[in-house]
């Protein structure tokens, strides 16, 4: 094998690709959702666009805010669903690609560069291998061999014999077996792309204005002298006393954070670079570079975090990678076979004890430290791990039953998935939801005929249709926990008030007023919406 | 051959970690005595690229005594061959995009340059737009045209939007010229030049300028 293969293809721990994709796909769905949607509010707002490249303005159609709401809800929608899928096709992560981008590309309105870096890390992602949670987890066997949709033969002799090698395996924790490695040339991909971003980073922040402190000051809404306006909070007060401490005070203080920025994006692009060699180098240097990286990209991102800093969920997703590239294989091992549940497989009583220990910890921590997301993370481990129990038994007791119907289970899945998934589109009360959800189940329907009739393969219908009942809950539980229609439909009412499009503005402060916070400022809603009616009685729809 | 990559690689690391330690010395001059010599990057940088050098040897050759075949195995022959042109390609298409701004004559631009909450970002704006008919030019709210998220974009001084609105105010009725006038200063209180960009609505030409 040459240099270069070793190097493209150099083996990693299956569950750095696998958590990579799976975590990926899953907060990009709620991020598009929750943070993303409501930003529909002004495309097309008076007529006026400008996409990201010339090209796409003069192909797409007219821009407007249910079509950019339509592309989003379809975006988060499919991103779930191949999240939970068990073995996705990679034409299904492509359409992830080309929906993302279109999503943030049509319109100059989203400038976030973020939202390009994820169009870049779902492109990597569809070269990924294609694991199971199982073959990423369990202790290795052999190398996967994927059978024909006719070869049952060829897949009892393998079973029966992993079934062997099983029974021959060592005894020991279940939780500390070995993971097994795959060869990813997307994963290098991807960790190197990202080390571009940190790469150019740093790049910028060489500029004299940064290194010397008066950039960061303006960012955070300091004043020249790098502290608050009086009655503002100081979003730096640890960072400030923690360099007091060492001796670093005034205009000083100010040179070092200059500095100290290009310093953690050069070790972060250095770090990154060499991670796909984590799981395989002896170097010790190489190791401690590693947590270098770990603990200075954390440092990093947590303290944008603290500081305030307005950049969507970018923080969420470097914090996620730098765990995911960084921390040693077997960590994540762990805690992956602790939190995910195995189908058909059981790693012992240890696995399902760490599992409810990991719910009760996120539970904990989550409400505790005012992380819903955390806390409701905690919830559903919890919730997921005697259901995952009873199925499991079920599965054991009426598997031979079950393989004569798994055609009708399985269409049963999809119809079912399909419906949950229109219906939480028209609850999610957006507009364009409705026809995004009917694009989505029109598209379940169009795998599950591809799946019966070219691949004769029921089975994996399964996940597509769990995948898209949970999608649509999932739309309609992060409207309803998320004031995401509020801040859209009160956005949408004040950009058409101002443009003099009445009518427009009068519906959608109807609907702010049906999904406002419960506050003092009821009145003044309320105001507004009567406001725009007397307008229409006197203007009519629009101003003259 | 895996030993003589491991010591060169071990050689090659200790020679990166010198360099990065007297770049992080020479800045932590700079630091002190608020000055921007700079003589820290020009040592410093090729440090973390001599490490870099270091750990991809390093790796390549750790790689290849790996035991443990992987459960997918890397693709072979010319799919292999066409995978690694494609990361390759994309890699340098990634590395190239930035430098499209560092290069090009537009300072203001900084998409897909990875230029977050650069100095230029945070510039201090203050916009005017203007527009002619009836042969007078009158200031326009842009509040009142355009999505606020617009006027943030023009702001920012974005030419495709500028060019773009000045377009779209020449199709309004009676509009025979638009101007914008944008007025920044720096985070640290500099003024930079005036960006202006007008239109000629009669034959749809273009000017742009930076006057003082």
């Amino acid at each position: 094998m040459s240099a270069l293969s070793r190097t493209l293809y150099v083996p990693v721990a299956a569950v750095r690709p696998y958590l990579a994709l799976k975590c990926t796909l899953i907060l990009l769905a709620f991020d598009v959702w929750i943070a993303r949607l409501y930003k529909g509010h002004g495309h097309g707002a008076g007529g006026f666009n400008v996409a990201h490249f010339g090209l796409l303005d003069a192909v797409q159609p007219s821009i407007s805010a249910p079509l950019y709401v339509g592309v989003i809800v379809l975006t988060g929608a499919l991103c779930l669903t191949i999240a939970i899928a068990s073995r996705p096709p990679r034409a299904l992560i492509v359409l992830a690609f080309l929906l993302h981008t279109w999503s943030w590309a049509m319109s100059m309105l989203d400038s976030y560069q973020h939202h390009y870096l994820l169009s870049i890390v779902l492109l990597a992602l569809a070269f990924f291998p294609r694991l199971t949670a199982e073959e990423a987890l369990l202790p290795p066997s052999a190398p996967v061999k994927r059978d024909a949709p006719g070869d049952e033969g060829k897949r009892k002799r393998r079973k029966k014999k992993q079934a062997e090698k099983k029974k021959e395996a060592p005894e020991g924790s279940a939780l500390l077996r070995p993971f097994p490695l795959v060869s990813a040339g997307g994963y290098a991909f991807l960790a190197a792309s990202v080390a571009v971003v940190y790469a150019y980073t740093a790049l910028s922040k060489t500029d004299p204005e940064w290194l010397a402190g008066a950039a960061l000051k303006s960012v955070l809404h300091l004043q020249e002298n790098g502290m608050p306006a009086p009655g503002r909070d100081d979003p730096i007060s640890f960072f400030r006393e923690l360099a007091a401490s060492f001796g670093l005070a005034g205009e000083t203080f100010w040179w070092f954070m200059g500095h100290s920025v290009v310093g953690v994006q050069l070790v972060c692009a250095l770090g990154y670079l060499l991670a796909p060699f984590r799981d395989v180098t002896t170097a010790l240097w190489m190791h401690a570079l590693g947590w270098l990286a770990l603990f200075t990209a954390l440092s990093f991102h947590l303290g944008a975090e603290y500081m305030g800093l307005e950049i969507g969920w970018f923080s969420y997703y470097m914090i996620g990678y730098a765990l995911i590239f960084f921390l040693p294989g077997r960590w994540l091992v762990i805690a992956a076979r602790a939190l995910v549940p195995l189908l058909g497989a059981s790693l012992g009583p240890e696995v399902i004890a760490a599992r409810i220990l990991a719910g009760l910890v996120l539970l904990a921590a989550g409400f505790g430290a005012e992380l819903p997301v955390v806390g409701w993370l905690g919830v559903a481990i919890l919730a997921l791990t005697p259901i995952r129990l009873i199925a499991k038994a079920a599965w054991t007791r009426e598997a031979a039953s079950r393989e004569t119907q798994t055609h009708h289970v399985a269409l049963g899945a999809a119809g079912i998935g399909a419906a949950v998934l229109v219906a939480g589109g028209y609850i999610a009360d957006m507009p364009g939801a409705p026809a995004a959800a009917i694009a989505g189940a029109v598209l379940l329907g169009a795998g599950v005929v591809y799946l019966l009739v070219a691949k004769g393969q029921a089975r994996a219908i399964h996940g597509y249709g769990v995948g898209a009942a949970i999608a649509g809950l999932a739309l309609i539980a992060s409207m309803a926990l998320s004031e995401t229609r509020w801040d859209f439909y009160r956005n949408y009412g004040g950009n058409h008030r101002r443009l003099g499009e009445w009518a427009i503005a009068y519906h959608a402060y109807q609907k702010a007023v049906r999904y406002a916070p419960d506050d003092d400022a009821a009145d003044s809603r309320q105001r507004r919406v009567d406001e725009m009616r007397a307008n229409i009685e006197r203007d009519g729809p629009r101003r003259p | 051959m895996s030993d003589r990559e491991r010591e060169w690689s071990t050689r090659i690391a200790q020679a990166g970690a010198g360099l990065v330690a007297v770049g992080a010395l020479l800045l932590t001059f700079d630091v002190t005595a608020q000055e921007q010599r700079a003589f820290g990057w020009y040592a410093l940088v090729p440090g973390v690229l001599a490490l870099l050098a270091a750990g991809v040897l390093r790796g390549a050759a750790d790689a290849a005594g790996v035991k443990a075949p992987p459960i997918v195995e890397p693709p072979q022959g010319k799919v292999a061959t066409w995978l690694a042109i494609a990361f390759g390609a994309g890699l340098l298409v990634q590395a190239l995009i930035p430098l499209r701004y560092y290069f090009g004559s537009d300072p203001y631009d900084e998409r897909f340059a990875w230029r977050m909450f650069s100095n230029v970002r945070v510039y201090r704006c203050d916009l005017g737009a203007f527009e002619t008919r009836s042969g007078y030019e009158r200031p326009v709210s842009l509040m009142q045209t355009i999505h606020v998220g617009w006027g943030s974009l023009l702001r920012r001084n974005r030419p495709a939007v500028m060019d773009a609105y000045l377009e779209w105010r020449c199709e309004q009725e009676g509009v025979t010229a638009a101007r914008l006038l944008n007025r920044c200063v720096s985070p640290a209180g500099e003024a930079v030049p005036d960006v202006v960009r007008r239109i000629d609505c009669a034959d749809g030409a273009l000017d742009d300028g930076e006057e003082r």
